[in-house]
């Protein structure tokens, strides 16, 4: 049967390694402003898919020679992307000045070097909450409501209620493969920040239920570690 | 002996306790906390004036730029005023969300600052009264500046300073409008 200062050794051993993957992970997630891990994203494919990062549904739009898409909380246009957005893209057209996108709480206003140029949303002016997007006959904004039908300039100030013939409600269109690529690698690789990551490494996680365990045992030696080090301590004092 | 050696081990768990105790007590707490049309009722005592316009060109668009150190993600801005009295929602990325907040301006001062939406998974803090009274009657220095110092909160310090900028900012474009 070992004896205590033994089993120390043992444990000792064992425990280096956990005790240098979780004092260098700490060590560099004490630093996690300064070395802006949450601004740095993982793109690695084989870590994404050890996370079951797959695929985004993807929404795009024709708008005269430009498409715009959105996937997960991203709006892209011709596969750049543009700007975060949580709302779903109901529709997208163009005016001679502006691309203007139809969430299911605002029009964003895009010009077309893709800079946001205002967001109309109800509190500042929009008649009712979008359900669609088109053109009237002279090319003007149409807004889909509940009931109405609301038309305004292509600066979105003024709203009046559509009156003639309906439009034709600007619809879904097939992404490109090449485009839908394009968007995939952008939004996957937006999904795990290295800050996430190194968390994950320092809990066990990133190896699922095994590593968390793995981790809890190690934490479980390091105590024994610790108290069996007391221990051998106190009792050598004691000798001496 | 013995007895020195209970005291410590009652010592290393009742440290680690302790600071697990401390590492789950950290919440996150996203969300609306005040819708901004409820914030501009409020203010306006449900009778809000239309809204206005502001283009941020030339200039007024690089001192916001020297304010928050980037360009403002928006080209026109919509604000509501009745006299001396400026309304302004404002959103700004604390870490990796945008924070919206609202800035009530009257004589160049700030009068009410509310938390509206928050994005972040943390540093939810500065949604609490301890942190947005500090603002209260807080003015801009000829430089810019606030013309006092806002407490920090630990683990919350990228979005005191998103709402720190956008409180000057908010003091820069009440100026700018109301002396037009």
């Amino acid at each position: 049967m070992p004896k205590l200062h033994e089993w120390h050794r043992y444990i000792g051993i064992v425990s280096a390694f956990f005790v240098i993957v979780l004092s260098a992970t700490g060590l560099v997630l004490n630093y996690n402003d300064t070395l802006e891990l949450d601004n740095n994203h993982i793109s690695n494919q084989w870590l994404l898919d050890h996370y079951n990062i797959g695929e985004f549904p993807t929404t795009s739009y024709q708008s005269n020679k430009l498409l715009i898409s959105h996937s997960s909380q991203y709006i892209f246009i011709d596969g750049k992307y543009i700007l975060q957005s949580d709302e779903a893209l109901l529709g997208a057209i163009h005016t001679e000045e502006y691309i203007i996108l139809a969430t299911p709480i605002s029009l964003i206003l895009l010009d077309y070097a893709g800079n946001i140029v205002d967001e109309i949303s109800q509190l500042t002016g929009l008649p009712e909450a979008p359900l669609g997007i088109s053109k009237d006959q002279s090319g003007h904004p149409v807004v889909r409501g509940v009931n109405t039908y609301w038309k305004s300039r292509p600066e979105l100030t003024v709203w009046q209620p559509l009156l003639g013939p309906h439009p034709q409600w600007v619809a879904p269109t097939e992404t490109p493969l090449h485009i839908a690529k394009q968007i995939q690698d952008y939004v996957r690789s937006h999904e795990i920040t290295l800050e996430r990551m190194l968390l994950d490494l320092h809990s066990g996680r990133l190896m699922g239920n095994f590593g968390k365990n793995i981790m809890s045992i190690a934490a479980i030696l390091f105590i024994i570690l610790a108290i069996s080090g007391i221990i051998i301590w106190f009792r050598k004092n004691s000798v001496r | 002996m013995k007895h020195r050696a209970l005291f410590a081990i009652r010592s290393i768990f009742t440290a680690a306790i302790l600071t697990w105790l401390c590492a789950h007590s950290v919440v996150s707490a996203k969300g609306v906390y005040l819708e901004p049309v409820t914030f501009i009722n409020n203010v306006f005592s449900g009778q809000p004036p239309a809204p206005r316009k502001l283009t941020i060109k030339g200039e007024l668009a690089q001192d916001i730029k020297n304010i928050l150190e980037h360009r403002y993600k928006k080209i026109r801005l919509s604000y509501w005023q009745h006299q001396q009295r400026t309304v302004w929602i404002l959103e700004e990325i604390g870490k990796e969300r945008p924070i919206t907040a609202g800035f009530v301006v009257e004589n160049n001062k700030i009068q009410d600052f509310k938390v509206l939406v928050f994005r972040e998974s943390r540093g939810w803090e500065i949604r609490n009264e301890f942190f947005t009274r500090q603002f209260s009657g807080a003015y801009l220095k000829t430089n810019q500046r606030l013309d006092r110092h806002i407490d920090n909160i630990t683990g919350a310090t990228m979005s005191v300073n998103a709402m720190k900028k956008l409180s000057r900012m908010a003091l820069y474009l009440h100026n700018h409008v109301t002396t037009q």
